[in-house]
């Protein structure tokens, strides 16, 4: 998937108690052409946000109130995905490995180097950019897959798992035209053109076929 | 050997010795109080006697003394087969023998006392005479006598009850149908005047017993046939009696209860006697008691005393002195002698003084000239010239011995030498010195890193800017140049911002001499908060302010008053563990008050378990595993070398209140 240069939907979130590297982030980012937001505790930022869109967090381990890495676990309970980019003054290791196992992209030590933290976002929104859109997809993959009967939904599983339609048939007793007629309504409300293409939404959604 | 001239006679007493007055100085009250001591020789004259005779006999020692023994002591007396019976329970186990003596007093009365008398004999154990103690006991045993005494009473009292009863029959409805004469002994009423009258009548509305009297009706319905209850009768005289009633009914051949027959015993005198007999002997009870616990104690204390006596005589190892006003010994003990490495002759007759340093001379005599009957006991430490020519240190408790018109006539001393201890306590105070060096180099360390930590801050920002400058330029956009321009004005604020902070950790860190300028201490508050911000975010503290503005200059250092502030600050901060709440605060007020500016820090943290908060300033005493306990100490110190206080105290809902007074005044002119 190739990266837009400048996806007019993406967001930089600043959360830092230090006005100018506040400022200086923003800078930076905008330099990007990114649109960024700054927030000087993580108490204003969570009451500020306003919905899922691909996003890259840049917050400090140290802060009033709230700490940087006290937002990440609250973010993980409140189920929102970010990227997100831990900036501290002084790296501990109990510090790193617990922003590292909140799933932070990076750590880094204030100051840092030159093309460091410009580097972090880029990939931070690329990567967020990605897990939105997998997001949409499964969301829509979703929404077509609760379109079908519970029938359909049965015929689905058997022709995930490679039954044939007289198997098919047999194993749902009834005649191969009806299995036929179903096969055909699953393709049409699940807008897929072959056999792979389902089994391949089957997976992006998660649905193990049952091969026992 | 009673035809020993006078002068071969012994002055001294083997058991007490000459320590026999100097016992008495130690326990005037004891001895005079309970007891006294003589001596007679083999001739039965008495050549000596304690003061405490003048209390316990009425006689002046000097009446006494060449009198014989046996006109004052072990005198005949009427009581004396109980007082033998009493002296039995003297226990006589000791070396010593005990007795019990009826002793003449000057008022023509006697007194009891318990002797213990002992031989005395010299060194070649000729006997010299007999010395004894003699306990006061009168009070025992004359409480003893009057116990027999009244028990002679009560039995005489047992003997002549008879006259004290009354017996009387009454209809079951409680009419009288006979009392015997003997009821105007006991009521004063004639036995025509009560027969024919209810017997409860004679009860009055709140005597004792009339429930009893009353309940005997339902009794007798339920088959009780014996009553016998206390129960107050009205006399024939307005007053009532205590009456013991012992009654059964008489029934008829079918069965019914036809009449009461009793017998009333007048117990109104009876239990009185009873009573005040019970109080009496308590009483006694009581006070042998407490005599016996008394004596116990004294024994306790007497051997006590001796037995320190004999220590500071025997074992030597204090020096004791007497001499007179001017300083010339007249006594001085063998410990001394070693000491001084003179013999007894070369030092009695001979002034300290000349031993005592110059420079303590002066303070030495002021502090003897300072002693008063009511304050007449000093120690004092000075230096002396020792033996070996060395200086060493001496502490003595001088104790001025006054005439009845409060003039001193001499002095004793009791002293050591303190030398050792006073290197030691050199040392302790240099270690001491050392630790606040190091301790304090330790907290500065710390904050420098700390201070470190915060440059970060702006450097980053300054290197973020100029990173974003460069991409701006870079990109050749049509606004970069102007946003790039925009990003140098920012790296020159960070710039300057991290030229501050580098400022203040120089000033606070370079070890100026102290340096007495005029502050506002709000500024200084200022820059302190300034250079704690690092600590302040790291401790996750809400730092607050509440300064009155304009505040009096104060004339100070302001690097020392900076390090107290910090150290104030960071025990605040300390007192706060991350985590367990979200709410810490700290507070820094300025006041000007009372000719002086304060300072307060009020943290709303943990505070202290400990009681006395000044304690928090005492050297080494810490609450915090990791701490040395010097912090609170060195603010304590740097504050009193600035002239000022530093003081502590709880807050009444949450946590402390350390407060800096600092004085406006004329010190420190320049």
């Amino acid at each position: 998937m190739s990266m837009p240069s400048a996806g007019e939907d993406a967001v930089v979130y600043i959360v830092d108690d230090d006005e100018q590297v506040r400022k200086a982030v923003m800078a930076l980012v905008e330099a990007m052409g990114v649109s960024s937001e700054s927030y000087p505790s993580a108490e204003e930022f969570l009451r500020a946000y306003d919905g899922r869109r691909p996003a890259c967090l840049v917050t400090d381990v140290r802060m009033l109130g709230m700490s940087g890495l006290e937002l990440q676990e609250r973010l993980l309970d409140m189920g929102l995905s970010m990227s997100v980019i831990v900036l501290t003054a002084f790296a501990t290791t109990p510090t790193t490995v617990r922003a590292m196992r909140n799933g932070a992209l990076t750590l880094m030590e204030k100051p840092c180097n030159d093309d460091e933290l410009w580097d972090a976002v880029r990939r931070g929104l690329t990567n967020d950019r990605e897990n939105y859109e997998l997001e949409q997809q499964r969301a829509n993959l979703k929404q077509r897959l609760a379109e079908l009967t519970p029938k359909e939904r049965e015929v689905l599983d058997l022709m995930i798992a490679g039954d044939a339609n007289k198997v098919i048939a047999r194993k749902l007793d009834c005649s191969i035209r009806t299995v036929e007629n179903h096969r055909q309504k699953v393709f049409q409300k699940m807008s897929a053109d072959s056999l792979a293409e389902l089994v391949r939404m089957a997976v992006a959604m998660g649905i193990v076929p049952n091969l026992a | 050997m009673s035809d020993e001239p006078n002068s071969d006679r012994p002055h001294k007493s083997a058991l007490w010795g000459d320590s026999g007055n100097a016992w008495c100085d130690i326990w005037p009250d004891l001895i005079s109080g309970t007891s006294l001591n003589y001596c007679f020789d083999t001739a039965g004259v008495i050549f000596y006697v304690s003061e405490s005779t003048r209390i316990l006999l009425g006689y002046s020692p000097e009446q006494m003394v060449g009198q014989k023994f046996a006109d004052f002591f072990d005198l005949d007396h009427p009581a004396r087969a109980t007082l033998d019976e009493l002296a039995g329970q003297i226990t006589n186990d000791g070396p010593i023998r005990r007795r019990l003596s009826v002793v003449r007093r000057a008022d023509g009365d006697v007194a009891f006392m318990e002797i213990s008398e002992g031989e005395v004999r010299d060194a070649t154990s000729n006997l010299l005479g007999r010395e004894g103690m003699a306990y006061d006991l009168t009070h025992y045993i004359s409480s003893d006598l009057a116990l027999r005494q009244s028990e002679r009473k009560y039995r005489r009292l047992v003997e002549d009850l008879g006259e004290d009863y009354v017996i009387y029959t009454h209809k079951p409805s409680g009419e009288l149908t006979y009392v015997s004469p003997s009821v105007r002994e006991v009521l004063g009423f004639s036995a025509e005047d009560l027969i024919g009258r209810n017997w409860r009548e004679l009860i009055g509305e709140n005597f004792v017993g009339r429930d009893l009297a009353d309940q005997v009706r339902s009794e007798v319905k339920a088959g009780v046939r014996f009553h016998k209850f206390t129960v107050e009768i009205a006399d024939a005289f307005g007053g009532r009696r205590l009456v013991e009633i012992q009654q059964r009914p008489a029934f008829s051949a079918d069965g019914r209860y036809i009449s009461m027959e009793g017998i009333a015993k007048d117990i109104t005198e009876f239990t009185r006697n009873a009573q005040e007999l019970q109080r009496l002997k308590d009483e006694l009870e009581e006070r042998v008691a407490q005599r016996t616990a008394e004596l116990l104690t004294i024994n306790e204390r007497l051997v006590e005393s001796e037995s320190r006596y004999r220590n500071v005589v025997e074992d030597q190892t204090e020096f004791i002195c007497r001499w007179l006003p001017g300083g010339k010994y007249t006594f001085v003990n063998d410990a001394y002698c070693r000491y001084m490495k003179k013999p007894y002759g070369e030092l009695v007759g001979h002034s300290f003084l000349p031993i005592i340093y110059v420079e303590d001379r002066l303070r030495v005599a002021a502090e003897i000239e300072s002693l008063s009957p009511e304050q007449p006991t000093i120690t004092s430490e000075h230096r002396v010239v020792r033996a070996d020519g060395s200086m060493g240190w001496n502490q003595w408790t001088n104790r001025a011995i006054f005439d009845e018109h409060g003039k001193s006539k001499g002095y004793q001393s009791v002293g050591r030498d303190i030398t050792d201890l006073k290197i030691v306590e050199d040392l302790v105070l240099e270690r001491e010195e050392h630790l606040k060096r190091v301790s304090r180099l330790a907290i500065m360390g710390e904050l420098i890193a700390g201070i470190a930590h915060e440059i970060h801050q702006p450097l980053h920002a300054a290197q973020l800017f100029a990173e974003a400058a460069r991409r701006n330029l870079e990109m050749g956009a049509e606004r970069g140049v102007s946003t790039a321009i925009d990003c140098t004005r920012e790296i020159s604020n960070a710039i300057t911002r991290t030229a501050t902070i580098i400022r203040h950790l120089r000033s606070f860190t370079t070890n100026k001499p102290t340096k007495i300028e005029p502050l506002d201490m709000n500024e200084v508050v200022r820059e302190v908060a300034d250079v704690m911000s690092y600590e302040t975010r790291r401790a996750g503290v809400k730092l607050t302010f509440n300064l009155t503005e304009p505040l009096p200059p104060w004339n100070g250092d302001r690097v020392q008053i900076q390090q107290i502030l910090v150290h104030l600050l960071r025990n605040a901060y300390e007192a706060m563990p991350q985590g367990e709440r979200s709410d810490w605060q700290v507070v820094i007020t300025t006041k000007h008050k009372n000719h002086g500016v304060l300072v307060e820090i009020i943290d709303n943290g943990l505070g202290t378990e400990i009681a006395d908060v000044e304690r928090l300033f005492d050297a080494f005493y810490t609450t915090k595993p990791e701490g040395l306990g010097m912090g609170l100490s060195i603010c304590k110190t740097i504050a009193e070398s600035l002239n000022a206080q530093v003081e502590a105290r709880k807050n009444p809902e949450r946590g402390m209140t350390f407060r800096l007074r600092l004085p406006l005044g004329p010190r420190y002119e320049s």
